[in-house]
């Protein structure tokens, strides 16, 4: 393992410098609110931090230089070509309290790729600020609260009802809008039970919060019943869009009777997920909601595009400034590039993939949750008593040694053993093979040598992790005296 | 036979639409109308004409995100593909490299605001605030059994700050009051804080430092009052640059301390991505939001690095998750990482120093002309980076001038500060050089404004 650049410390090394200035401090500024002791960060040069950085980043696994099939994620190649737009310095290097006459460029940006994400998502109106995907449905649950405050209808309708595949963050963003949640079983399809649902829609419900498809890589093939008897009950309808990589050019969620929906960027509009973020978010709702979105908006007035800061019955501003416009423009690029026949291609691609690796993977001997088809992402399980006790989390990380990403796992909770494989629209037909191929070999392993899978990964720089150690006693920080 | 049709036929099917749900017809594949797909030598002649409309101007702007010097080599290294193209790092063994730089990275803060709990990564500073005064709000609740719901802030933080702060707490019982600041200093009204404190219905306070008007607040004070209450004390940096010289809030009794990042090696970018940093109080440790990256070892015993402390996250604890958030700020992060990394503490102090020392001669030229390009609203020198600048121009007026002479002298406080008309926010960074400076006093002395309002018909929109 690579040592931190904390252990490579030498005093006085260092890479950047500055000139002096004239003014000092300590001219000004009493001496008790001044810093006596220095931060303790690394003194190195600055060869040295590239090559701890470059080294570091060829210890991990990405999209560049691996399969990556990591379910609900959609780790689809992120073209290069949107580089000339995100990190373009008559962009990158605008003030976010530029006025509107410095920032037309920008703004014309925004407003182009506002229009494409309005056509794609059938929708009226949207926000680009919130951050990220769980960002938006926080927002949109303030949305949604606002509304029908404004209705008189609050604090009666206080649940947010949440199928039990979706995503956490459903359940954690409402609670953190003041909702409580209700969590309906799925059936045996793994789609919404709807005489479970049929349950809860009364006047205490604000919405019926519904991942589309949903975790299982599933359409809800009665979604437009649901949203008729949501609406039947003064129910707003909201759609997790996570995985709209499977309804682009397909089907419109506006035409499906959602009120509200979010968008991940860093899922079906290719921002690159760098890691952990950044992301971004948009919020989009019907008519109804769109006084109540977060402010600022971009709007056209006087044949200019400005920002508006202030709106009566927005719920107000969910961050600082704007929004990630790089990743904004990141995502507006990508749009540019696929244009109207490029989206359909786009989705098209993703089931198609999908479909292929689930019938390569059930040949290869993985249980799949359903043998319908599937749209951009498949479930399977498997059954560790017929594989000598060979679990989900092994199988993932003998996938390493087969420089293959793992799909995501346990993950929905309702499947046991889950293993969510989502290849994307980019992938080829032989990655794809390949990988069903290193899958048959991994079960063919463990049936007959279990201790290679079980305490695998082999080839990779550590070997499989502790993360209860971690845990119980958790070190966040470099500490000299334990670490040398 | 095509690659669909080899897919296909493996499936099982004769026709793509064999594989899609019972959607209505009229509902399926419905028109798109947007633009054709680009080429990227398309893609570049739009990138171009939209570039075109963005003019170069001369700007003072700060207020919360800071034009600071980025060496080449940040960027560099964080936009290689390894990191840029993975995800969160779940499978920790194929994520090592995110993983150690995120580390490292939860050091550095560790260091920088001498607190030991740390995460890796928030969303940007405003959030960043909201999530302490929740987790303030929930420790109050859970730790020490109280229902308290009262939250101090200054009445000099960041409007963007306390409009999202209010839209986080409304529905969650919180009561917000606004402390005052001192009209002759613009100090935070500690007299006001800690009378307001004496009420038990307070689970919380806010104090920037420095604060909206980039002024220093007295600190030493700050910790006497935590000193005499139950509320945490939220520490709100308004640069992270700032703690290269600046007492860190754990060295004032802050409990929770949060900063937006931008200025660590981040473009303004208009606005984001940023970087939200949290840091606190050790015990505070398990009610943090958000990723936490732990030292481990691996099956030989060999140290590795995973994600920890997962039993506070939503993707386990549902609705009970110390909150929402997933997908952060990582990227930005690793840059933070680097930026830091190759200043060191050194260099830190030395990126503080010249744009403190940038600010403080721009006011000193500003002083010298006796008036004619306007006064400083307040009279001492304790202000890191920026001052608030009383000028001779009307609000309206300013802005025609500004797009005739393609310079943005600041940010109008007027918009948020009733009390404060025709002043605005100055802000330098290192990068202020002494012909911006020149500039600047000439447009505030009304030399611009004179000699090409006349022009502002043809250049700008108004």
């Amino acid at each position: 393992m690579l040592a931190t650049l904390f252990d490579k410390t030498k005093p006085g090394a260092r890479a950047i410098g500055f000139p002096k200035g004239k003014i000092h401090p300590s001219q000004k500024i009493p001496s008790h609110l001044l810093r006596k002791t220095p931060p303790g960060l690394p003194e190195v040069t600055e060869l040295e931090v590239v090559r701890h950085f470059t080294k570091l980043s060829q210890l991990n696994y990405s999209v560049d230089t691996n399969f990556y099939p990591l379910g609900s994620c959609t780790m689809k190649y992120n073209p290069k070509a949107c580089f000339r737009l995100a990190f373009h310095g008559a962009f990158s290097e605008r003030h976010p309290l530029l006025p509107a006459w410095a920032i037309q460029g920008t703004l014309k940006a925004l407003k182009d790729f506002e229009n494409a994400l309005l056509e794609i998502t059938g929708m009226d109106a949207l926000t680009l600020a919130p951050a990220a995907g769980a960002h938006a449905e926080l927002a949109g649950l303030l949305v949604t609260r606002a509304y029908f405050q404004n209705r008189g209808e609050i604090p009666q309708r206080k649940k947010i009802i949440i199928p039990d595949s979706a995503h956490g963050t459903n359940p954690a963003s409402a609670a953190l809008a003041g909702f409580e949640v209700v969590t309906i079983k799925s059936n045996a399809r793994g789609r919404v039970n709807i005489e479970e649902l049929k349950k809860h829609l009364n006047e205490t419900a604000a919405m019926v919060m519904i991942t589309l498809p949903n975790t299982l890589g599933l359409f809800e093939d009665e979604i437009s019943e649901i949203a008729r008897l949501a609406h039947q009950a003064g129910v707003q309808m909201y759609m997790d869009g996570a995985n709209m990589n499977a309804l682009m050019g397909i089907a419109k969620p506006g035409n499906l009777g959602f009120d509200v929906m979010h968008l991940n960027l860093h899922k079906t509009f290719s921002v690159p997920h760098g890691g952990g973020g950044p992301g971004a978010g948009v919020l989009l709702v019907k008519r109804h909601l769109d006084d109540f979105l977060p402010v600022p908006r971009i709007i056209e007035k006087n044949g200019q595009l400005q920002i508006e800061e202030a709106h009566p019955k927005s719920i107000g501003r969910i961050r600082s400034f704007h929004g990630s416009t790089a990743n904004l423009l990141w995502s507006a690029a990508y749009v540019a590039l696929l244009g109207k026949e490029g989206v359909l291609e786009a989705s098209k691609g993703a089931i198609l993939n999908a479909n292929y690796l689930r019938v390569l993977l059930k040949e290869a001997g993985l249980t799949p949750f359903s043998d319908e088809p599937c749209m951009h992402e498949a479930v399977f399980t498997i059954d560790p008593k017929k594989l000598n006790g060979v679990r989900t989390l092994d199988i993932a990380k003998r996938l390493l040694d087969f420089k293959f990403y793992a799909p995501t796992i346990y993950f929905p909770l309702i499947v046991p053993e889950a293993i969510m494989v989502e290849p994307t629209e980019t992938e080829t037909p032989e990655t794809l093979e390949e990988f069903a191929s290193a899958v048959k070999t991994i079960l063919q392993e463990a049936r007959t040598t279990p201790e290679t899978v079980k305490t695998a990964p082999h080839t990779l720089p550590v070997k499989r992790i502790d993360d209860v150690t971690a845990a119980r006693n958790p070190v966040i920080s470099w500490q000299p005296s334990r670490d040398q | 036979m095509n690659k669909e049709e080899k897919l296909l036929q493996k499936i099982g099917i004769k026709n793509f639409e064999e594989l899609l749900p019972p959607i209505p017809k009229e509902l399926l594949f419905p028109q798109i109308n947007i633009p054709e797909g680009k080429t990227e030598l398309e893609l570049t002649e739009y990138v171009e004409s939209l570039a075109a409309k963005n003019p170069p101007v001369t700007s003072f702007l700060g207020a919360g995100a800071y034009d600071h010097f980025v060496p080449q080599t940040v960027w560099e290294l964080a936009k290689r593909g390894e990191f840029l193209t993975a995800y969160t790092p779940y499978q920790a063994e194929a994520s090592q490299g995110t993983l150690l730089a995120l580390f490292e990275f939860q050091t550095m803060m560790t260091e920088l605001f001498a607190m030991e709990a740390t995460n890796a990564s928030l969303y940007e500073g405003a959030t960043a605030l909201a999530e302490a005064v929740i987790m303030s709000r929930r420790w109050h609740q859970e730790e020490l059994g109280l229902a308290a719901k009262k939250l101090l802030i200054p009445r000099a933080l960041h409007p963007h700050y306390k409009s999202t702060l209010a839209t986080y707490t409304v529905n969650l019982g919180v009561h917000i009051t606004e402390v005052p600041y001192d009209r002759k200093t613009g100090k935070l009204d500690l007299a006001f804080l800690e009378n307001a404190l004496n009420d038990p219905e307070a689970f919380g306070f806010v104090a920037g430092q420095p604060n909206f008007f980039g002024v220093l607040e007295d600190v030493d004070a700050l910790a006497e009052i935590r000193q005499k209450t139950k509320a945490l004390f939220i520490a709100l940096v308004n640069n992270p640059i700032t703690l290269g010289i600046l007492r860190p809030p754990g060295e004032y009794n802050a409990d929770i301390a949060v900063a937006e990042g931008q200025p660590l090696g981040l473009a303004v970018n208009y606005g984001g991505p940023n970087l939200g940093l949290m840091a606190a109080k050790n015990l505070y440790m398990r009610k943090m939001p958000g990723r936490i990256c732990g030292k481990t070892v691996d099956a030989e015993g060999k140290t590795s690095y995973t994600l920890t402390l997962q039993t506070r996250e939503q993707h386990i604890r549902r609705e009970k998750a110390t909150s929402n958030i997933c997908t952060n700020q990582s990227l930005c992060a690793l840059a933070a990482t680097i930026y830091l990394s190759l200043l060191g503490p050194k260099g830190l102090k030395e990126a503080a120093e010249l744009t403190f020392s940038r600010a403080h001669e721009l006011l000193d030229r500003l002083v010298a002309l006796k008036g004619k390009a306007g006064r400083p609203l307040f009279e001492h020198g304790e202000f890191f980076q920026e001052f608030p600048f009383e000028t001779q121009i009307t609000a309206e007026r300013l802005e025609v001038a500004e797009a005739a002479a393609g310079i943005i002298p600041g940010y109008p406080l007027s918009r948020d500060f009733s009390e404060l008309p025709n002043t605005i926010l100055i802000a330098t960074t290192e990068k202020t050089t002494p012909a911006m400076m020149d500039q600047l006093t000439d447009f505030l002395q009304g030399n611009v404004i004179a000699s090409e309002a006349k022009q502002s018909h043809k250049r700008g929109p108004f």
